[in-house]
């Protein structure tokens, strides 16, 4: 059996640098005083998103989700992840573009907001970028309230665009109560 | 921590048990002061309170404990003594002994006071039989006038203590002490069992010791003297003839192998007890709990039909499952507690309360013995001690009241606890006035929780206490409205996985019932397949399966389903769609699960299928995103999948979930499964 991870190590990204040796390093400029962040990335649908590293804890295949009649939308249900029960939220169905259908290729990034484990079904987990602080930009601001989700764009050396996920804000505050209807 | 502190904290473990075990005792005497055994057991129980108050001084505790104890001990010689008057005020002075020693708990100290006036009551109960009272025990039994008595009788004692004695803050000196206090002792060590110099373990005791004493006073004295180390020594007590010879060290040589024997392997004779942390038992509790799942997961793994051509394997998946249920309930076993832990101290809440409103209430335990998982035990607390004070403060009647209702005088409140199944049944009866319906049902009404125009039954009015911000409104002018309400009793009784319905007799009083699951963590459960889905349905709910034809259910426009059973008709939820799974199989044939709900009334749940019963462990659904449709938890099935446990409570009253997404679990299909 692979190792959930060894995804993340085989697809060679074709947009971004692996995490080391450090290209800045290699060639004597002095930037070693400037921080970096490093984030996992990935993809749904064409678009690249990340997440800061140390807010992940694992990164699990798919299996199977069980549906909790009552959960707020974005919550596609629940996994056993190892003994204990955790909630998915399907990331497609969150930024408003559908919803997702179970796939072997996808993943559950298990993130930690607090103490609480919440999965983030996305549909490949790509890379773990090392990005310097300054790259990140502001979002710009709008009317829509998906862009209240994010919380910065990276551009990346390739040009691409990554969007920088709030997680606060994508799996809810941490002291709802869930009394919701 | 100290070692000092841990005997501290471990004796202040063992005073609360004792305290609440005298009461017991103190309260049985009370119905039958003849029993003398009864009055022996509440005997030993203070002194031993009085023994380790002594031993960390402790010093009003050991007063009033001599003063219970002098008065107990007069009662054994004179049985008439023991009047309810006089068990009223033995009661009273556990109290303020269970006061003082939260207070010496704490660190703190209790009022100066505190004590004083009940010690004088004991003291003049004991003077009254005749008893001359020491007011500062200098040694345990030293109270006796020995000049009196007959012509002393030769005892003699072997007193092994285990090595582990001194460990639990006893120390044997004392006993030699006590010896001493009720006649003229003589005193043989054996120090075979002691190590060189630098093996020794300070804190181990090595040493056995053989007691000669003579003595007038009666067996049990000198039986009592020993007391507190029953449990980790072997003490054995013989009459002897003739004054021995003065024993000699030589001579205690040959009896060495002997005792040596005797305490050779095995152990038996220490039933005795261990305190463990209770971590480690939760960890265990977890682990049983995983196991079980990971056998549900073999098995679903193995080939049946292997299963059934191997009548070896057969026999040893049979056992393995025996085993680990076995294993299970000993586990629990370790958890479960009687729940005359909790019955005890609403005994006091009972009698604060009736002397704060001039009420005369009896308190009347039944199947204290009953146990329950120490989390239901703990949190039960609150919750009873709220509708006993509730009973107290508003179903009782003042003494005048009842007497012209042509009850007696004082009130009664019936507590009961007994075991049905795998659930445990706790009652709160009082004979008191009954609930009054008429107020409640004004106050619902003015709160908007029922409509006037309805015919509400009776049943119905009394569970409406139940509901939030009911309860202190009945009560505006009085006492009892500080406190959780009874809508926070329900909450918490709905936390332990329990029900709780209300029965009342205008005029004859109300009647609470609790119902709680044994243990939380591993639950019997009903497995069903409704559209796909698989849920549980808890084993204590059910009442019974049935399957029918599809066109049997009958709608009640503008209401809900029904169903006949054998004459009645019988509410029932579509599963599938009160869920919003659109899935749902147009099958010609259902089948229906019949739950019993909170207000003692029955459900029907129709799914497409009853699959089995299984055990399940709870895991409860934490995180706030999966309150919202009300499940009791999840649990992991043998295939590694979530399955979510109904809360049938929460179906009789909610609505149909609306389906906020395709409303199915996400599956790989299995062809996919293998290719990933």
């Amino acid at each position: 059996m692979t190792s959930p991870l060894s995804p993340v190590a085989t697809p060679a990204s074709p947009l971004l640098h692996p995490v080391a040796p450090l290209p800045a390093r290699r060639t004597g400029q002095v930037v070693a005083a400037e921080p970096r962040r490093k984030f996992v990335v990935f993809s749904l649908d064409e678009q690249h998103y990340c997440v800061d590293i140390l807010s992940v804890r694992e990164i699990r295949m798919a299996q199977t989700i069980t549906y909790i009649p009552g959960a707020p939308k974005h919550i596609c249900g629940v996994i056993n992840l190892r003994g204990s029960i955790v909630p998915v939220c399907d990331l497609r169905a969150r930024f408003g573009r559908g919803e997702t259908v179970l796939k072997p290729s996808q993943r559950i990034v298990i993130t930690m907001t607090g103490r609480r484990p919440t999965g983030l079904l996305v549909d490949e987990v790509l890379d773990i970028a090392s990005i310097l602080e300054v790259d990140i930009s502001p979002i710009p601001h709008t009317q829509d309230a998906t862009g209240s989700l994010f919380k910065g764009l990276i551009s990346t050396p390739q040009d691409a665009m990554l969007i920088l996920i709030d997680l606060d804000q994508v799996i809810g505050p941490l002291d709802d109560p869930g009394e919701s209807p | 921590m100290t070692s000092l502190d841990q005997f501290k904290t471990t004796y202040f473990q063992e005073c609360e048990e004792l305290l609440a075990t005298c009461e017991a005792h103190l309260r049985e005497l009370k119905a039958s002061p003849a029993s003398r055994d009864v009055l022996d057991a509440a005997f030993r129980a203070v002194h031993s309170i009085k023994g380790g108050a002594a031993m960390f001084r402790f010093e009003r505790m050991v007063g009033l404990s001599h003063a219970i104890e002098t008065v107990l001990e007069v009662s054994r010689e004179s049985r008439t003594l023991l009047t309810g008057r006089v068990v009223d005020k033995l009661l009273l002075a556990i109290d303020r002994l269970s006061d003082l020693a939260t207070a010496a708990r704490s660190g703190g100290d209790a009022p100066a006071d505190l004590e004083t006036s009940v010690i004088d009551a004991l003291t003049s109960i004991a003077i009254g039989a005749g008893r001359p009272f020491t007011t500062r025990p200098d040694v345990v039994g030293s109270t006796r006038d020995t000049a009196l008595l007959p012509a002393p009788i030769q005892y003699r004692i072997r007193f092994e203590p285990s090595p582990e004695l001194m460990r639990r803050g006893l120390e044997p000196l004392t006993i030699v002490r006590n010896l001493r206090a009720i006649g003229t002792v003589t005193v043989a060590a054996d120090l075979s069992d002691l190590p060189a110099f630098a093996d020794l373990d300070p804190a181990m005791l090595y040493l056995r010791w053989t007691f000669y004493l003579a003595t007038a006073l009666p067996r049990h004295t000198v039986v009592e003297v020993f007391d507190f180390a029953a449990g980790c020594a072997v003490i054995d007590i013989e009459e002897v003839p003739t004054p021995p010879p003065l024993p000699e060290f030589s001579r205690r040589a040959g009896e060495d192998a002997d005792s040596k024997d005797r305490r050779a392997p095995g152990g038996e004779r220490r039933v005795g007890s261990i305190r463990v942390d209770l971590p480690r038992v939760e960890r265990l509790v977890d682990l049983v709990g995983e196991i079980t799942i990971a056998q549900a997961m073999v098995i679903q793994h193995l080939d049946q039909s292997l299963v059934t051509q191997n009548p070896q394997l057969f026999r040893a998946l049979t056992d393995l499952l025996k085993l680990s249920r076995t294993l299970q309930d000993s586990v629990m076993a370790i958890r479960a507690q009687p729940i005359h832990t909790i019955f005890a101290r609403m005994h006091r809440i009972a009698r604060d309360g009736a002397l704060q409103l001039g009420r005369d209430v009896e308190i009347i335990t039944r199947g204290q013995s009953t146990e329950l998982d120490k989390t239901t035990v703990e949190q039960l607390a609150d919750p009873l001690m709220h509708i006993v004070r509730n009973a107290v403060f508003h179903g009782i009647e003042p003494p005048d009241v009842r007497l012209a209702a042509g009850k007696p005088a004082q009130g009664t409140i019936i507590l009961s606890a007994q075991q049905r199944g795998s659930r445990i049944i706790v009652e709160v009866a009082d004979d008191g006035a009954g609930i009054d319906r008429p107020a409640v049902l004004s106050r619902a009404v003015a709160m908007g929780i029922v409509d006037a125009a309805d015919e509400i039954s009776d049943a119905h009015i009394d569970s409406l206490i139940l509901s939030p911000g009911l309860s202190t409104a009945k009560s505006v002018s009085d006492i009892a409205g500080r406190g959780v309400g009874m809508d926070v009793v329900h909450q918490n009784i709905r936390k332990l996985g329990g029900q709780i319905a209300i029965r009342s007799v205008p005029g004859c009083g109300t009647t609470t019932t609790i119902t709680l699951p044994m243990t939380l963590a591993v639950l019997d459960a009903m497995k069903v397949q409704s559209a796909g889905e698989t849920y549980l349905i808890p084993m204590g709910h059910i009442v019974e399966c049935l399957v029918i034809e599809r066109h049997d259910i009958r709608h009640v426009p503008g209401s809900c389903d029904v169903i006949n059973v054998r004459g009645k008709q019988v509410r029932v939820i579509e599963l599938a769609e009160r869920f919003g799974l659109n899935a749902r199989l147009e099958t010609r044939r259902v089948a229906v699960v019949l739950t019993e709900v909170d207000e003692g009334s029955v459900i029907g749940l129709i799914v497409d299928e009853v699959s089995g019963h299984q055990q399940i462990v709870v895991k409860t659904l934490r995180d706030p995103s999966l309150a919202a449709a009300g499940f009791a938890g999840g649990t992991i099935l043998g295939d590694g999948n979530v399955a979510l446990i109904l809360d049938v409570n929460q179906l009789a009253k909610s609505d149909t979930v609306a389906a906020s997404r395709t409303p199915r679990s996400m599956r790989l299909s299995d062809t996919q499964e293998h290719a990933a």
